[in-house]
């Protein structure tokens, strides 16, 4: 299952660069800086997917106490803090040229920060707990406290209308090309993700039966 | 249309890296 959905991967991976790299125009009033829209808007859906799936995967092993749901959280998390990571390093990168600084307090970027904060504190709490059960519940707690901040980042820029625009459900805010090149790109990093899950997934499990 | 081409680069870059450099990572573990 691994081999095909890589191959899938590396299918859509080139129908991405070729859409962005021929089909969407450049913007003309951003210039080429905006191509890295797709990159970022498609890792902040992955980084959705990672925590999403991170949470659930904590919530199991909360309710049924069973290893191979912590190796979900874990997989789930660890892939989020990347995607997170991209959108965070990629966001600042484009911010400079248009915004003119590199980074500024509002909600959105904020609330995202924070994300990672607590993500990457959920994996650095799974290095320090020798215990397997306490490390588990301790750190799902941390998860389930961290996807609290999810839904803030989803509504952060209607609530509290700062420099991050929002871009999804305003139909007619792009055209055509830049619509379709931002939907195959974001299915790509999707089915990355959903990819490198299944992968972390199975080396934590791997880990768990020889460990016992 | 302003030349910002290599941010954009710096960009592009910076996701090649990070997701690149993860993906290894699994590899590597997962061998």
């Amino acid at each position: 299952m691994i081999r095909a959905w890589t191959t899938v991967v590396i299918g859509l991976g080139l129908a991405s660069a070729l859409c962005i790299g021929f089909l969407a125009p450049p913007d003309a009033q951003q210039g080429y800086v905006q191509k890295i829209f797709y990159i970022h808007v498609g890792s902040a859906m992955a980084m959705y997917l990672g925590f999403g799936i991170g949470a659930l995967g904590a919530l199991w092993y909360v309710l049924k106490r069973a290893p191979a749901a912590d190796a979900l959280a874990v997989a789930g998390i660890e892939v989020g803090v990347v995607f997170c990571s991209i959108v965070l390093v990629t966001g600042p990168i484009w911010a400079r040229p248009i915004w003119g600084v590199w980074w500024t307090w509002d909600a959105r970027l904020t609330s995202t920060f924070f994300a990672w904060l607590i993500f990457v504190s959920y994996l650095l709490i799974r290095g320090v707990i020798a215990d397997a059960h306490r490390r588990r519940m301790v750190s799902a707690a941390v998860a389930l406290i961290g996807i609290c901040d999810l839904p803030i980042i989803v509504f952060a820029v209607r609530l509290w209308r700062g420099a991050h625009p929002s871009v999804l459900g305003n139909d007619d805010s792009m055209p055509a090309t830049m619509r379709i090149t931002l939907i195959v790109t974001m299915i790509t990093l999707l089915a990355v993700a959903g990819l490198l899950i299944i992968v972390r997934r199975r080396i934590e499990l791997q880990a768990i039966t020889e460990s016992t | 249309m302003p030349n910002t081409i290599p941010h954009a680069l710096a960009g592009y870059l910076a996701f090649a890296l990070i997701l690149g450099g993860y993906v290894w990572h699994l590899v590597r573990r997962k061998k």
